[in-house]
């Protein structure tokens, strides 16, 4: 039998449950921890309270009707496109075979016409390979990439590996935010891919799109809790950690800063968040961007109270972080 | 090309209407064109509340309803049995309405009041109870979609967090966080209507 006692909850390990609690996705002992801490908390049974009728007007909120006809138009909506589809494959049919017999005549009168000539049949290996052959291989696609939106990129997504191993720093709540944001902000999925398809990407930027990809992909698999210590795991056994850092160079790379995307980043990743702390996020995503693109200015719009309201810092714990961000960044 | 149409007189066959979800898309798949309108009949307007509440405008949301249901038409062969047939469509709406809103971006000269009022039901008599969800409407609208998504199909749509990961592709931890900050968001919002 167990007889050890659980702490029991305070109002914060209440509340964070409550949605848990209202939909019955609690295990009977968690659920009776809530209710103990209900029992004698007003404030929480009201927050709880809350909750409840929120739910109880969405629920109540009207459905629409969708008109007596819409089956009618799906299909004929179907039957529209069956007939432009069929229409299509008929033209295309007739025109593929007329190609076919065309090719098939020329090849017949290319071998009589050389054998004729040249007194010998034609045979594969007096036919000479044509590019893009299975024997050649296909042309090499050329991705083509601005050389400073590499670099930008680089700067990225080498300033994500370095934030990801020192991220236990910072509280769980902006933690994803931190790294999703730069992410979606500086495309880093999408450029990852572009480095992955160019053939003439060093093995080590190779990785370093690799994790970036691996990163992506944690995101998006996870939300509530991304396993950090795994991505850490991930960039030292690629060597990303100990990788060398691109300098600061001057010109910064063309890219500006679109500040719509800016703020549907912000929204997206800090919606919840108090306006003072989400515009300091904003300033913070800045500095970060003034960095990737070595515009060395970018720091100057930054004050150590955006990095304490960010992270929930203490004054002097903020102007610390402030100092440390700086000096990453060559300042 | 002769249309698929098929005769009203009669009404759609009492075997069809005995039919589960699930067996009215392997009926579509068999193109017996009524199992289209019991599907209809029972989930158009839940996929159109879903859709209008993603892509926010009445004309949009018919239209993005109507390419779903010719979606689950053409697909109906593909339909895996695992799913459930309301989770499958709400999953192709979703699709649609996102790429919709990829394409078109968000109307900002929408009247937020027009849907609440255009799918006014006469249940509703209150005036208190409408403008609480006129409220609710408008701030849902300033919520990402991506948790707005989770809130409107666990409270509207009565999904549970397992078919809410299927509908949106994520992790039921994910449904579990997103849900919770949209309800806190929302009642931080809506405090004074609440209380």
């Amino acid at each position: 039998m167990n007889t050890t006692t659980t702490p029991p909850f305070d109002c914060h390990e209440t509340q964070r449950r409550a949605s848990l609690y209202l939909d019955g996705r609690l295990r009977a002992a968690v659920r009776q921890q809530v209710q103990e801490h209900l029992f004698g908390c007003d404030d929480c049974v009201l927050a709880f309270q809350q909750l409840r009728r929120l739910s109880e007007v969405a629920q109540a909120m009207p459905a629409p009707d969708v008109g007596h006809d819409l089956a009618d138009r799906v299909l004929a909506t179907v039957a529209e496109r069956r007939g432009r589809v069929l229409g299509r494959l008929g033209h295309s049919n007739s025109n593929r075979i007329a190609a076919a017999a065309a090719v098939v005549l020329f090849a017949i009168a290319t071998a009589w016409g050389v054998g004729f000539w040249m007194g010998r049949s034609v045979s594969p290996e007096t036919t000479p390979p044509e590019t893009g052959s299975p024997e050649f291989g296909p042309p090499a696609e050329v991705v083509e990439v601005e050389p400073a939106k590499l670099r930008a990129f680089e700067r990225a997504a080498q300033s994500l590996v370095d934030d990801i191993e020192v991220i236990d720093a910072v509280d769980e709540d902006i933690r994803r935010p931190l790294v999703a944001a730069q992410v979606e902000l500086f495309d880093l999925d999408g450029m990852a891919d572009r480095v992955l398809q160019r053939s003439d990407s060093s093995e080590s930027f190779r990785e370093l799109a690799r994790f970036v990809q691996e990163v992506t992909a944690r995101l998006a698999a996870d939300d509530a809790a991304t396993d950090w210590s795994a991505l850490r795991h991930d960039a030292r056994t690629r060597g990303l950690v100990a990788r060398p850092r691109q300098p600061l160079v001057v010109p910064a790379a063309p890219v500006d800063l679109d500040r719509n995307r800016l703020e549907t980043v912000v929204s997206e990743f800090a919606f919840d968040w108090p306006e003072d702390r989400r515009g300091s996020f904003s300033r913070l995503l800045i500095l970060k961007d003034g960095f990737v693109r070595g515009d060395g200015d970018a720091w100057s719009i930054v004050e150590s109270s955006d990095v304490g309201d960010v992270f929930e810092a203490p004054r002097n714990r903020a102007e610390e972080m402030m100092r440390r961000m700086l000096e990453a960044m060559g300042r | 090309m002769r249309p698929l149409a098929r005769s009203r007189i009669g009404g759609i066959p009492a075997a069809v209407r005995e039919l589960e979800d699930e067996a009215l898309i392997a009926a579509l798949a068999n193109r017996v064109d009524f199992a289209l309108d019991e599907l209809v009949e029972r989930l158009g307007s839940r996929v159109r509340g879903y859709v209008y509440r993603i892509v926010r405008d009445v004309g949009w949301s018919d239209d993005v309803t109507q390419e779903v249901f010719v979606r689950a038409y053409e697909n109906a062969k593909s339909f895996d049995p695992q799913w459930s047939a309301a989770v499958w469509l709400l999953s192709i709406a979703r699709n649609l309405s996102i790429d919709l809103l990829r394409r078109e971006g968000v109307r900002a000269d929408r009247d937020e009041t027009v849907a609440v009022d255009a799918f006014a039901s006469p249940a509703i008599a209150s005036a208190e109870a409408r403008e609480l969800q006129r409220a609710l409407d408008r701030a849902l609208s300033s919520i990402p979609e991506s948790f707005r998504s989770v809130f409107v199909l666990r409270e509207q749509q009565g999904l549970a967090y397992e078919e809410i990961a299927q509908v949106l592709g994520i992790s039921v931890k994910t449904v579990s966080s997103r849900l919770h900050r949209c309800r806190v968001e929302l009642k931080k919002r809506l405090e004074g209507f609440l209380e």
